[in-house]
């Protein structure tokens, strides 16, 4: 059984840093007992999210830091949270996209958020002072969805 | 990321390699936009050495998609993996593009 473990991680707003968050996570979730399709899930999660918050929450061109805390519980819970001081924001606030029409009438892009949403077990915002902190939750191993009930956060 | 182009009879195959995403989406689009560009209007996009796509290469996918449609063409994708299909079937691109299993198969629905 993996043991607890947590990870604190920062990166400047820069998509340069993308690819490493990216091994980071990915790594983090394997010894979570993750497979190759629930680390890809989680990995294309924490790449919608990162991506969103350097392309769009600064109003200025300026350095910031952004803070990704990794936690993984004994069971193979893990959470990611990713903290930025960019302009208030839910991401989760945004109506879900249009996934029936014919193709000439889908919008293009609108897609990212509601991957995260769908390829998680939760995610939550909140804004604490002048950050915007979003936290996704995904069990690997015996904290898989469906393999154990208790212990789960809803 | 690697894009090999080739031809089978009147069907344009675009192989794609590696990761489909922020960094690669524009090439892509230019890829696929430039095989259109030239009439091609029967198209398989293979994706079998595709490990990972993101929403910013989903737009590169759908906007080569409503081109084709737009001029009453085909385009078919195949060997997508797991973690591929999930993110289309996820986008509700399954329903809208054709996915194949195979690239023969591909090939066929684009021809018929």
């Amino acid at each position: 059984m993996a043991r607890k473990d947590s990870a604190v991680l920062h990166f400047d707003n820069d998509l340069a840093n993308r690819q490493t968050l990216l091994d980071v996570v990915d790594a983090f979730c394997r010894r979570a007992g993750g497979d190759e399709q629930g680390v890809g899930r989680i990995r294309l999660a924490l790449d919608e999210l990162f991506t969103n918050i350097v392309s769009y929450a600064y109003d200025d061109d300026g350095s910031h830091r952004i803070t990704v805390e990794l936690l993984r519980s004994p069971a193979g819970m893990v959470t990611i949270t990713l903290i930025d001081d960019g302009r208030a924001f839910n991401p989760l606030d945004q109506p879900p996209p249009d996934l029936d029409s014919d193709i000439e009438d889908r919008a293009i892009g609108g897609l990212g958020i509601h991957l995260v949403k769908t390829f998680t077990d939760s995610c939550d915002y909140s804004r604490d002072g002048d950050t915007n902190r979003l936290t996704i939750t995904k069990g690997f191993g015996q904290a898989r969805p469906g393999r154990e009930k208790e212990g789960r956060a809803r | 990321m690697k894009v090999s182009i080739s031809q089978d009879g009147p069907v344009t195959i675009v192989a794609l390699e590696g990761k489909v995403d922020t960094d690669t989406c524009n090439d892509v689009e230019t890829a696929l936009l430039a095989e259109i560009g030239k009439g091609a209007t029967r198209m398989v996009i293979d994706m079998a050495e595709v490990d990972y796509i993101s929403s910013a290469g989903l737009r590169s996918v759908l906007i080569a998609g409503k081109k084709i449609k737009a001029v009453k063409g085909r385009v078919a994708f195949c060997n997508l993996r797991p973690l591929i299909f999930d993110v289309f079937d996820a986008s509700g691109f399954t329903t809208i593009l054709t996915v194949c299993g195979a690239r023969d198969e591909a090939v066929a629905a684009c021809r018929a």
